[in-house]
């Protein structure tokens, strides 16, 4: 097992709060890097290289973390619009959050808590 | 070669084939106009991220994110369907970016995937159409990129009705030249101006995109084939 002590607690507090799944750490990562993203579930799942129907209720879940926006005008179809609203805290601890996965150390502490997050589910 | 640039609140198209340095010219038009002159710029792009976007402009001397930091310029991410619902919205995501950053210069990344709307040449026409009026509306140059089909040969003007609404139109060729592909800009189009005819060198570097020397002694460069001019080739074989 690993000592999750040793990861950054930034970084844990975050993992904890926000990243509950793959999905969405892709989503986190991906609205991070290209912030003023206007996708519908569709474009944003195809972004990520995810299925649309597995990606819908984590980017709703950040929605109701107000990291993302969803405004529904699209006419001619269903579909929202997720937009990126985050205020600048989230941004720096995305930004501590990415940083960590570059330290292979940490980064496999975070997958592992993130699949013990996933199993639970 | 414009003799004085865009003009502006107008639309000019950079037409090319996929590698030839659209995305490079058009960034360097918005990323240029921010840093140097204080004109506001918006990016849309539809298939590169931003994020590819940020590394290509930070290798031609622009640092995209350093812009939007500063409120200067921004970089969407959306699809051609969302875009197009936005520009005709009031108050949507153009309404807001012109006033919320006063944007003076726009580049999209591409006008081809509009296609993806439809497949009827006559709504695809229509859409282009309202797309780039939408553009207008806002009194800002825009550029708009659109994708040839052909590295080399086959060459048409700008599909879809866009050489009529268009007020200037680059054309950007690979040209094979002993063994080497280099790049050639020709100014097809440029509404009121006595503009540059030429056919023109040009390469992207560390320091932008830089246009250079017409090719000379050449004739043909537009097949991307070119030949030497025979009778420079039989002064050649009599000196």
């Amino acid at each position: 097992m690993y000592d999750f002590d040793n990861i950054d607690p930034v970084v844990s507090e975050f993992v904890d709060e926000y990243v509950d799944s793959f999905i969405t750490w892709d989503l986190v990562l991906f609205f991070y890097e290209n912030p003023f993203t206007m996708g519908t579930p569709s474009s944003i799942a195809m972004s990520i290289g995810r299925l649309d129907s597995d990606v819908l209720p984590y980017l709703e879940k950040l929605v109701e973390k107000k990291v993302l926006s969803r405004e529904e005008h699209v006419q001619d179809s269903a579909e929202a619009v997720y937009s990126y609203i985050p205020d600048k805290d989230f941004e720096r601890r995305v930004e501590q959050f990415q940083k960590a996965l570059k330290d292979r150390a940490s980064r496999l502490m975070i997958v592992s808590k993130v699949l013990q997050k996933e199993a639970k589910k | 070669m414009l003799r004085g640039g865009l003009l502006p609140g107008s639309v000019g198209v950079l037409k090319g084939a996929p590698g030839t340095g659209k995305t490079s010219i058009g960034i360097e038009f918005v990323a240029r106009g921010s840093a140097q002159y204080g004109d506001p710029g918006l990016i849309v792009t539809f298939e590169e991220f931003p994020r590819q976007l940020y590394r290509d402009a930070l290798s031609i001397g622009f640092d995209l994110r350093a812009l939007e930091g500063e409120g200067k310029l921004r970089t969407v991410f959306t699809t051609p369907k969302v875009l197009l619902e936005e520009i005709r919205r009031p108050g949507g995501l153009l309404d807001r970016v012109v006033e919320e950053m006063g944007v003076k210069r726009a580049f999209v990344d591409s006008i081809t995937h509009l296609e993806r709307i439809t497949p009827d040449p006559r709504r695809l026409r229509e859409i282009i159409y309202t797309f780039l009026n939408g553009l207008l509306r806002h009194d800002l140059t825009a550029l708009v990129s659109q994708e040839d089909p052909f590295i080399t040969g086959t060459m048409s003007v700008a599909e879809a009705g866009l050489s009529y609404i268009a007020d200037t139109i680059i054309q950007l060729r690979y040209v094979e030249i002993n063994s080497t592909m280099q790049k050639a800009l020709l100014v097809l189009k440029h509404r009121a101006s006595d503009h540059d005819k030429r056919i023109r060198q040009f390469s992207i570097g560390p320091g932008g995109v830089e246009v250079s020397s017409p090719f000379e002694g050449r004739e043909g460069i537009l097949s991307g084939n070119p030949r030497e001019v025979v009778s420079r080739r039989v002064e050649q074989v009599f000196r």
